[in-house]
């Protein structure tokens, strides 16, 4: 029943991200991030990162569906792109 | 050593299971349509000059310059077989790190290790995870190693037959 944990992660990502706002639209030559990309990769990497290293449990999941949808809404400033070829 | 004729159709197998994944998916995220950095247009421009593809070029050269799904898939069939399904995720992660260090939206890249993770966790059943591993080498090696005019030809016919440059 471990992947639960899972698809959890990803829920509570989805719900904190749309209440902070994240825009639903996705815009595939842009570096913003949006509700679903790259919050569901982050959220789903970070669980299995956290799976392997420790054990999942409650707190770890809700920690990770939090951290995900900021570091998408910020993944802009954290990894900046050049507009260049455009 | 002796190769079994199992083992060499797996690996043909998935090597055509690896090309298809990662030239749909780059061909889709848009690779063969503008360079990224200014690498991969220097490479699609000699190509060009070569008597190749512009747009092709353009694709060789953003993979050569930013881990797109070629990387991603190779990258998923490693974590594959070392860690499973999770270590398909963190892949998927690490990609994504590195697409958005090399100046790329990271679309191509996370979707192609994520869709190559999902396509080897269904077919594990049948064709081992290894063989994808040899499978994305021999797959990589058709377009970046055997003959790069002829290659980037072949790019830029699917990148105008999906409609996509």
């Amino acid at each position: 029943m471990l992947y639960l944990y899972y698809i959890l992660s990803v829920v509570i990502s989805l719900v904190v991200g749309f209440i902070i706002g994240l825009p639903v639209e996705i815009d595939v030559n842009s570096f913003k991030g949006n509700l679903f990309f790259p919050t569901v990769f982050v959220a789903l990497g970070l669980t299995a990162v956290i799976d392997i290293l420790f054990n999942l449990n409650l707190v770890f999941t809700l920690l990770v569906g939090i951290f995900s949808p900021l570091f998408s809404k910020y993944v802009d400033l954290i990894f900046p792109g050049v507009s260049y070829g455009g | 050593m002796e190769v079994s004729w199992v083992e060499l159709i797996k690996l043909l197998i998935s090597t055509g299971v690896c090309w298809t994944n990662f030239v749909l998916i780059d061909t889709y995220f848009g690779l063969p349509r503008k360079p990224g950095v200014l690498g991969a247009e220097v490479i699609g421009k000699t190509l060009e000059k070569m008597g190749g593809d512009l747009n092709g070029g353009y694709f060789m050269g953003n993979i050569v310059c930013s881990p797109d799904a070629s990387a991603g898939t190779l990258m998923a069939a490693i974590f594959y077989y070392l860690l499973g399904f999770k270590g398909g995720l963190i892949a998927t992660l690490l990609v994504y790190i590195g697409n958005r260090l090399c100046n790329d939206p990271g679309y191509a890249g996370t979707f192609g290790t994520f869709s190559a993770t999902v396509i080897i966790h269904l077919l594990s059943g049948f064709i081992e995870p290894r063989y994808f591993i040899g499978g994305m080498i021999m797959a990589i090696f058709t377009i970046q190693g055997l003959y790069h005019v002829g290659a980037s030809k072949v790019l830029g016919y699917i990148g105008r037959k999906l409609g996509m440059i």
